[in-house]
């Protein structure tokens, strides 16, 4: 379906237009929330809560970028509100422990991609909580740019900044990754 | 302590070649359609989140804190002028030539 029309079809609230959007749209969008959130529940919602954001925000749409560039867009902005929640919640919950009780563990914390070989599980996860330790901007650009293989042009769409501002992200990115991996090796490593 | 070098770093990154894109399954949009109508049917309701909880407790503080702080100035005010209607009534304010 031509993306014009598409968009069209979306702004005149009709169901079939939504129902192509979503299923076109819906792996990409999961992925992309679940590499940052690495939670397949919140994952599932924050993927829901940016297609239910798409479906009453598309009369706003100006078309001054590609639609994908658009829903990821708000992907990342769902995800980044469920990290911000998360980090509340922990907060408050050291301040008021009997008010805000802590968040159960599921078996879905411990989540880890399913691409990644038994061997190299622990370098896994020591890798993906120090990305999660990274401050959001630089977490969102390593995410595109290096997890999800993102090209710079599409990346810098998403989160609006130019080439250089996301190479300069990137870079710094690395850095605070290779300071928080140290303390993997000479610490937790046994 | 173990300074991790370059080639190390760059070693460890290939962990991340080995992730894969992850799916979500066929059922996602009856979900989704689910969640909406479920969204459209609550309507309005207290947001019970922290921040307001938190703010309305403030809110009820404050209002105490005014309350009590009014309360005694009144009652200053009240003392005074009642020791000057005693003074008045018995005559009682010094008079002097000088």
């Amino acid at each position: 379906m031509n993306e014009q029309a598409l968009i069209q079809q979306l702004r005149q609230g009709e169901e079939p237009a939504f129902r192509y959007l979503v299923n076109s749209y819906r792996n990409r969008v999961y992925s992309s929330v679940l590499n940052i959130l690495q939670d397949p529940g919140e994952a599932e919602d924050a993927a829901q809560e940016t297609f239910i954001q798409v479906f009453e925000s598309i009369g706003k749409f100006k078309g001054e970028s590609l639609l994908s560039t658009w829903i990821y867009r708000i992907a990342i902005r769902k995800a980044l509100e469920r990290i911000r929640k998360r980090k509340t919640r922990n907060r408050l919950h050291a301040i008021l422990p009997w008010w805000m009780p802590e968040e159960k563990k599921s078996a879905e914390a411990d989540y880890l991609n399913p691409g990644i070989t038994i061997e190299h599980k622990e370098k896994a996860k020591a890798l993906f909580n120090a990305i999660g330790a990274l401050p959001d901007s630089q977490r969102i650009a390593f995410n595109l740019i290096r997890v999800q293989g993102m090209s710079y042009e599409e990346a810098c769409g998403i989160m609006q900044v130019s080439v250089k501002a996301m190479e300069s992200l990137v870079s710094r990115a690395k850095e605070n990754l290779k300071r928080n991996l140290e303390s993997y090796y000479n610490h937790d490593r046994l | 302590m173990k300074q991790l070098s370059r080639e190390e770093f760059e070693q460890h990154l290939k962990v991340l070649d080995q992730a894969k894109d992850v799916d979500t399954d066929e059922f996602f949009y009856t979900r989704l359609r689910g969640r909406m109508q479920y969204e459209d049917q609550r309507g309005w309701a207290f947001p019970l989140k922290p921040i307001w909880l938190i703010g309305c407790m403030v809110a009820f503080l404050l209002a105490n804190a005014v309350t009590v702080f009014q309360e005694k100035k009144e009652r200053k005010s009240e003392a005074s002028s009642t020791i000057r209607d005693f003074a008045s009534s018995y005559d009682q304010t010094i008079s002097t030539p000088y």
